[in-house]
């Protein structure tokens, strides 16, 4: 029973998870952290491979990559509560020049309706590197790196909210029920380590989930082991329940235990392939218990290379960044597809731990701190990477779910703005040194190359090989994919 | 997939009876092999496919309909051809268009078409705008490729052909033709010879099917795996060690299994079980999702209500009925004490949407809202995806895009609301009497306040006036102290007489007035009066009223009670009236224990606008306007609590310029997002107003008390402070003749409150000898009236027809659809009216739906043997696989309706079939015949769901809490799952680890995952530390166990429903004494280390072995036991 087969019943796991046999099917399968990839496999896309693209391991929907790929690995950089396009890479003089007068064109609605007037950037703006692109001081290191940057000034989302455009920019549907990103690369290219997950979400110190909840990691109606792990980087207990109760001999004692009376259980079943993998899976947790320790352990880095990721900086946000940042290279050698960054709170701005770029108020205070936060770890990050020979395969994204109004609200803050924000990628294939698109002089909307979210993940997906069109899932009469039928890869900030 | 049918199961549907479909559509993916095998005659003919030249049968049967509906619209000789292809012709095909011919006879893989449609070529993937063609369809293609292309298309179809057989009629009609569409087989169990099996309806069934396929059914399971089986499915829990006792033997007794079939469908716990899947069905949520994930008050009692309704065995007919018009039935069913309208309770299912937080796009919100109940609503009654209809006419089934806005209307015509759910009857407790004491209180108030009057006259006039210390400029006696103080300060002045301070005050008065008639005609959107002074109330008849505090009692009172004079009781304190109330709607007449939801009509907003409401209330009553039914709150979206004291409130709406709106007044807990929780609570409204924006503002709402006095001061015009006052008591004489006379004006009515306010008349209970009695027997009646529960619900405004938004853009909106069901099975447009909720209930019921039915029997298979007789649910259109019995399927749908719709009789037929008591063992040959078991020769292995795995661990280990309905739990609760907190935002991470589903949509089919977060919450998790210890604790302190083997063997009983075998119970031994040593060598190790004084080893030692096991080693033995009993596959699985 090939799967090609399979697939051509047209189901997903939904209808066939657990309930139809499917002992063939299993035996290639491998178990591991992302445990059974069994539903993947029905739901295999069953576009046939093209010449040079590069074979995928077991549990891959894909047996092929679409195309060669450029990058195995994503590290996500989410900027959540909205980063202001024109106080960091997206200079506007015009706004200095119309400091304190009106907006001269429609003002859109905003979440808080407390417009007030035009305000300059209270950053200035340098030009960095060979490419000479313009970064304000917000990013003094990043603009170190700014030759391995793809910017995209011309983004666009379609809500206005924290929650919702969360869930836009990661699953491309702004509610709760559709897989994200991370889970949709660990469905399409599954893990190249067994004993990893696909999608790794980190936290460090309080960083907390965005608002929208776990949902935005969600595997939805993909099989479950696309589901991302949070893995809290600093926590003795870096993933739920990975911490022995016990000695690890009592526990191994105990599991040998159990494994006599399921061989027995297994045989009386009929080797049911579902209890065979439910067992296979035990072994996997018991193997992760010393495996996830060790890869959170960074002892063995160099002092320099903590030096470099921030990680002895007395500013506890920074190393506590840092520490994600590292573990995120880490992750990438382990062959983890998807590591996604979560940022902590500012020491006094006005987002809150869910949200922490949310400067309703004092923007100048609560970005410098919150730049402050991630910039000197992702220059070390893609520094690190290229230095690793890991930068052209790692793709890094940097991005919040929408960007901030060129006009204040109150008299400081400024106002969510979803009509034009400035995402960037690197490595991985993205043309280093680029800028693509444009906002309108107030960098309020794109007007030139007007991207979507979708347009940034067909490209990310691009990049790893992947049509985004092609790569389908079948969930209640329709086939879904994470670019739902809109998209295409910007090709311009593809190298 | 389609054309499978199109010609093919028109045939085959009228031999459903018959059966031998069941076998032949048995596995799609054979019935791919075979295709591809026998390229076509022998499927063909055995589906019973109409007589077809035989060369042309493949052709007609899928490439025909294909090319039709896919390809002609865009590539056609009539007119449009695009890339110059035409298909609509066998010539056509061959020319092929720029790039060359599309086909090549004999040689699929030189034929363009395939590989354009198989997307292998760069730039070109057909058919446009929808996902690939399933891999059975290109199958067919390439077939017919190879068998030399044979075309009867001679020419191509005219324009008018074109036009046909593209038409959607056209392509509906041949969709219709889909199975599911079909009306239920009237098929009576096959007859079959030798059958010394079984002669159950069910068995002959299944036993057809695997003679056909020359399988035998397995052997019947071991009694205790069919205890087991048998509770968990019907209860969701495992028997007990008692259950297992006193079931095992007698199970294999004839009618034991039915006895016990009996006793667990009696069990409290069916309920809980099958209300859980139920709530699968309808994406049961807590909370709405999205940023700050509110809770959605009152789920548990829609929870409760299904746990209720499927013990009692309420019929499901009637259940549906409930769920899509509970509130609107005209005899609603009640709890057997008669207290709480169950039915009301159904439609709240509609409210458990996930809502955005404070969207900008209000209408956007909205459409997408209503898009997940109907997604929800359907799928989970009709098994159909209505929602792919939202952008353009459904891709596979005969659904239209105007089918899908006729729902929306109905459904969009909705508000979300809350709904009290006590019967009336509780409603109206003690409604009259309090009505017609309030009378008689009136009366005896009156005459005493009459009485009074004088030395009201005196006290006036005294050194220690109430009216020399009314400093506060709202006071109704404030004018007399400012007229005193500034007489005083211009004593002796020129100019400044009291008649001219006596002039200047009652030109104040003067210009109020006019400010108030001025303001009730400056320019407005719409304008809404409630007193009945001006508009005899007819305003108060365009909104929408709910709660017992608002409608009507039978005895027609309400209108009355929102006449100008009519006054509140105080429910406790020393006063006895509480206020006096000017004409307007209000909900605490009789008491603030009723409720009330008072809501304008719809209303666009063309321009810019402000709304103005002259309203009071307090205890959490709220006002609001409400944008596009959103119900949440946000910068953007305003609310105000009202206060005590009559006010204007205002609002901005500007924002909203294009938009929708409704005005909303309710007490505490009839938001449809309550903010708080309170028993009591009023509003009370007199105006309402969408003025122009530039408006000014009207006066302050406390002018008009003084407007009475004005009056009696007109004849003759008073000239001294004196005569002022004389205005005063002139006045209030007047306000309390009319009150007793039941002619108070709104200003008599605002002039009694502040008086009562400032203390004038007296109002303190020890005062009012005479009225005493009368208000002792108000509070007594008053106090037992009981404050309803309410739940969230969908309320009536008024039915409108959503208009069509091009391609689903709601920016985009095209001409209204009339409201109506599935134009497949009725196009009749719902009259005008409400939203026409109550005929889209008798719609999903009526007799000529085959949906309806269908589905409910096979989610009851799915839930009874881990999989439908169709696989999938929700999905009973094209884009699910063809049922493996679809005659038997029909015969459950007959049979449940013909048991008068009982779920309970449905769920007996089946589990009592010998089929469902099967072993799980696959003999040899099914195993190569029927891999899926799809015929069910065997019992398929299930593992639990997630519900059950955490149910079993707090009953295996005693910790079970039994007790129904209630509250939300977290997770930590020793209650059952089905009452811990579904949480959009936050899952319990033990039950999402076990694929408990996300409620986003609706579920008919858990998936069933591996993944290593469930094997480290049962090897490593704390909570299984601690109910281990509570379990071995119990058995430990279990008298009647004496031995360590009877103590285990009691634990494997609770946990896997059988005995230890002699050689698994020394593998247990061994364990427990092994874990026994090590904790008692612990405590030796721990003793000496702390003699040593070696605080961090101490420590270190305790942390990892534990201070419980540490402490009493032969516990910490028994408790490895249950650590690893719980890890036994056996525990999660079910054979």
């Amino acid at each position: 029973m090939p799967h090609t087969k399979i697939s051509a019943a047209g189901q997903g796991a939904n209808t066939l998870g657990g309930r139809w046999s499917r002992r063939r099917v299993l035996e290639t399968c491998s178990t591991g952290f992302g445990g059974m990839a069994l539903s993947a496999l029905l739901g295999r896309s069953a576009r046939a491979s093209l010449g040079n693209s590069a074979p995928l391991p077991a549990g891959a929907a894909l047996r092929h990559t679409h195309h060669p790929a450029k990058a195995k690995s994503v590290i996500f950089c989410f900027m959540s509560g909205g980063v202001s396009q024109v106080d960091s890479f997206d200079p506007k003089p015009r706004l200095a020049r119309d400091d304190g007068k009106p907006m001269p064109m429609k003002v859109e609605r905003t979440q808080f309706n407390d417009n007030g007037n035009i305000m300059a950037s209270p950053f200035p703006f340098k030009q960095w590197g060979q490419s000479g692109i313009p970064v304000s001081t917000m990013f003094p290191h990043i603009a170190g790196v700014v030759d391995e940057l793809a910017i995209v000034r011309s983004m666009t989302t379609t809500v206005n909210e924290h929650a919702q455009g969360n869930y836009v920019i990661h699953t491309g549907f702004p509610f709760l029920g559709f897989p994200s990103a991370g889970a949709w690369a660990s469905y399409g290219l599954g893990s190249e380590n067994a004993d990893m997950p696909g999608y790794v979400v980190l936290q460090s110190g309080k960083a907390e989930t965005p608002h929208g909840g776990v949902g935005l990691y969600s595997n939805a109606f993909l099989p479950g082991q696309h589901q991302a792990s949070i893995i809290k980087a600093d926590a003795p207990e870096a993933i739920a329940n990975i911490r022995p109760r016990g000695t690890l001999e009592a526990q191994r004692r105990r599991l040998d235990f159990v494994a006599g009376f399921d061989r027995d259980f297994l045989a009386e079943a009929d080797r049911d392939p579902a209890i065979e993998a439910a067992i296979h899976n035990a072994e996997t947790a018991f193997r992760m218990q010393s495996e996830v320790p060790e890869l959170c352990d960074i002892s063995g880095e160099t002092e320099a290379t903590k030096e470099r990721y921030g990680l002895n900086i007395t500013s506890h946000r920074i190393a506590d960044y840092g520490r994600q940042c590292l573990l995120a290279r880490r992750l990438v050698e382990r062959g983890v597809r998807f590591v996604e960054l979560s940022c902590l709170r500012s020491e006094n701005g006005y987002g809150s731990a869910n949200n922490p770029w949310d400067q309703h108020k004092a923007v100048q205070v609560g970005h410098t701190q919150m730049a402050a936060q991630v910039d000197q770890p992702i220059a070390a990050l893609i520094a690190d990477l290229r230095e690793r020979g890991l930068l052209d395969s790692t793709l890094v994204v940097w991005a919040g779910e929408f960007g901030r109004t060129p006009f204040c609200q109150g008299s400081d803050g400024r106002d969510h703005n979803p009509q034009g924000f400035t995402v960037w990628l690197a490595g991985g294939g993205a043309k280093g040194g680029t800028i693509h698109g444009a906002t309108d002089e107030f960098g309020y909307h794109a007007i030139e190359n007007v991207c979507t979210i979708y347009d940034l993940w067909a490209t990310v997906l691009h990049l790893l090989g992947i049509d985004h069109e092609e790569l389908t899932y079948r969930h209640g009469g329709r086939d879904y994919r994470l670019t739902d039928v809109h998209g295409q890869p910007i090709r311009q900030i593809i190298a | 997939m389609e054309e499978r049918l199109a010609s093919g199961w028109l045939g085959a549907g009228q031999q459903l009876g018959g059966f031998p479909m069941q076998t032949i559509i048995l596995n799609p993916l054979w019935c791919l092999c075979r295709r591809l095998a026998v390229a076509t005659a022998l499927v063909w003919t055995v589906l019973g496919l109409p007589a077809v030249a035989a060369d042309f049968e493949l052709f007609e049967a899928r490439i025909r309909p294909l090319l039709v509906d896919r390809c002609y619209s865009c590539h056609n000789a009539e007119g449009t051809a695009d890339g110059g292809l035409a298909v609509d012709s066998r010539e056509g095909l061959l020319t092929g268009g720029d790039s060359g011919p599309a086909i090549v006879p004999g040689d699929p893989a030189g034929s363009l078409l395939l590989s354009v449609l198989r997307h292998e070529v760069d730039g070109i993937k057909m058919p446009k705008d929808s996902g690939k063609l399933d891999d059975a369809t290109l199958a067919d293609l390439s077939a017919w490729i190879a068998a030399g292309a044979p075309d009867p298309r001679d020419a191509p179809p005219s324009k008018e052909e074109l036009a046909k057989a593209t038409s959607w009629e056209t392509i509906m009609g041949r969709r219709s033709r889909w199975w599911s569409f079909q009306p239920l087989a009237e098929a009576s169990p096959p007859t079959l010879a030798n059958n010394t099996w079984s002669e159950h309806s069910i068995d002959r069934f299944i036993l057809a099917g695997l003679r056909e396929q020359g399988l035998e059914p397995a052997a019947d399971a071991a009694p205790q795996t069919l205890v087991r089986r048998l509770f968990f499915v019907l209860t969701g829990l495992p028997p007990t060690a008692s259950d297992f006792a006193a079931w095992t033997d007698r199970v294999s007794q004839p009618g034991g299994f039915e006895e016990l079939v009996d006793h667990l469908l009696a069990s409290p716990h069916f309920g809980e079980q099958w209300a859980r899947h139920w709530m699968d069905w309808i994406r049961y949520a807590d909370t709405h999702g999205s940023e700050g994930d509110p809770e959605i008050v009152g789920t548990s009692h829609y929870r409760d209500y299904l746990i209720r309704a499927l013990n009692a065995d309420v019929p499901f007919d009637q259940l549906l009925r409930e769920h899509v018009a509970g509130d609107l039935l005209p005899i609603p069913r009640f709890n057997a004490a008669g207290t709480v309208n169950e039915s009301a309770i159904g439609p709240a299912h509609f409210r458990m949407v996930f809502h955005g937080y404070s969207p900008t796009d209000a209408l956007d919100e909205k459409v997408r809202f209503v898009d997940d109940q109907i997604n929800a609503f359907s799928k989970a009654f009709l098994g159909l995806t209505v929602s792919c209809a939202r952008c353009h006419n459904h891709k596979f089934d005969p659904i239209s895009q105007a089918d899908y806005y006729a729902l929306f209307g109905v459904l969009g015509s909705c508000r979300p609301g809350r709904l009290e759910i006590a019967t009336p009857r509780l409603q109206a407790r003690n409604r009259a009497e309090l009505g017609a004491l309030k009378s008689a209180i009136r009366q005896q108030m009156a005459r005493h306040w009459l009485e009074a009057l004088p030395a009201l006259a005196a006290r006036m006039e005294a050194t220690d006036a109430p009216w020399r210390t009314a400093e506060k400029t709202a006071s109704l006696l404030h004018p007399l102290y400012a007229a005193e103080k500034a007489r005083a300060a211009a004593e002796g002045k020129e100019g400044a007489s009291e008649a001219l301070l006596v002039e200047q005050q009652l030109a104040k008065w003067s210009a109020a007035g006019r400010a108030r008639s001025e303001s009730g005609e400056a320019p407005a959107l719409v304008r809404w009066n409630f007193g009945t002074g001006q508009s005899g109330g007819d305003d108060a008849k365009q909104w929408f009223t709910s709660g017992s505090g608002l409608t009507a009692p039978a005895d027609g009172r309400a209108e009355q009670l929102n006449r100008a004079g009519d006054f509140s009781v105080a429910a406790d304190g020393p006063k006895a009236v509480a206020r006096v109330w000017p004409s307007s709607v209000k909900t605490h007449g009789i008491s603030t224990k009723h409720g009330g939801r008072f809501t304008s009509p719809t209303v666009r907003l063309d321009k810019e606008y402000s709304l103005r409401v002259l309203a009071a209330g307090n205890d959490g009553a709220t006002l609001r306007p409400v944008i596009q039914n959103y119900t949440r709150l946000g910068r953007i979206y305003p609310l105000d609590k009202l206060t005590p004291e009559w006010k204007w409130y205002a609002y901005d709406l500007t924002y909203w310029v294009g938009d929708e709106i409704h005005v909303e007044l309710a007490t505490a807990r009839d938001m449809p997002l309550p903010l708080s929780n309170g028993d009591r609570s009023w509003f009370s409204v007199r105006e309402a107003v969408l003025v122009e924006k530039q408006q000014p503002s009207p006066s302050a709402a406390t002018d008009e008390q003084y407007a009475a006095i004005f009056a009696a001061a007109q004849t003759p015009q008073p000239q001294s402070l004196a005569a002022l006052r004389a205005c005063y008591m002139r006045a209030i004489e007047g306000a309390v003749r009319a009150w007793l006379e039941g002619t108070t004006s709104d200003a008599q009515a605002l002039l009694l409150d502040a008086c009562l306010a400032e203390e004038l008349l007296e109002n303190r209970i020890d005062q009012l000898a005479s009225v005493r009695p009368l208000l002792e027997d108000y509070r007594r009646l008053e106090a037992e009236i009981v404050s309803s529960e309410r739940v969230p619900a969908m309320e009536e405004s008024v039915g409108r027809d959503q208009p069509l938004l091009v391609r689903g853009d709601h920016k985009n909106p095209s001409a209204a659809v009339p409201r109506g069901f599935l134009s497949v099975i009725d196009a009749t447009p719902y009259p005008p009216g409400d939203s026409g909720r109550l005929q889209l209930a008798n719609d999903l019921l009526r007799p000529d739906n085959p949906l309806t039915r269908r589905v409910i029997a096979n989610r009851i298979w799915h839930h009874l043997f881990g999989r439908g007789l169709a696989s999938t649910p929700d999905n009973l259109g094209h884009l699910g696989p063809l049922p493996s019995h679809p005659a038997l399927l029909d015969d459950l749908a007959r049979y449940l309706e013909s048991q008068r719709w009982s779920l309970k009789t449905l769920i007996r037929h089946v589990v009592t079939s010998r089929t469902w008591r099967l072993d799980s063992k696959a003999g040899a040959q099914a195993a190569v015949i029927d891999p899926e078991n799809r015929l069910l020769s065997h019992a398929s292995v299930r593992r639990l769901e997630a519900e059950s795995i955490r149910d079993s661990l707090l009953a295996a280990s005693g910790s079970f809490d039994p007790q129904l309905f209630g509250g939300m739990q977290p997770g930590e609760s020793p209650r059952r799952s089905i009452y811990v907190r579904v949480a959009r935002n936050a899952i319990d991470p033990l039950l999402r680890a076990f694929d408990f589903p996300e409620p986003a949509s609706s579920v008919g089919c858990r998936d069933v995952t591996n993944v290593p977060a469930q094997a480290l919450y049962l090897l490593n998790d704390k909570r299984i530390t601690q109910l281990a210890r509570m379990w071995a604790a119990k058995v430990l302190a279990t008298e009647s166990l004496v031995t360590d083997e009877s103590r285990l063997q009691s634990m494997f009983v609770a946990a896997i429903g059988r005995q230890a075998s002699p050689e698994e119970l020394s593998r247990t031994l061994t364990l427990l004494a092994n874990a026994q040593q090590e904790a008692a060598d612990s405590a030796a190790r721990l003793a000496a280390i702390r003699t040593e004084e070696q605080q961090a080893l101490a420590a270190a030692l305790v942390e990892q072995t534990g201070e419980q096991a540490l402490a009493d080693p032969r516990l910490a033995g028994w408790t490895e036991v249950g650590r690893a009993i719980v890890l036994l596959k056996e525990f999660i699985y079910l054979r």
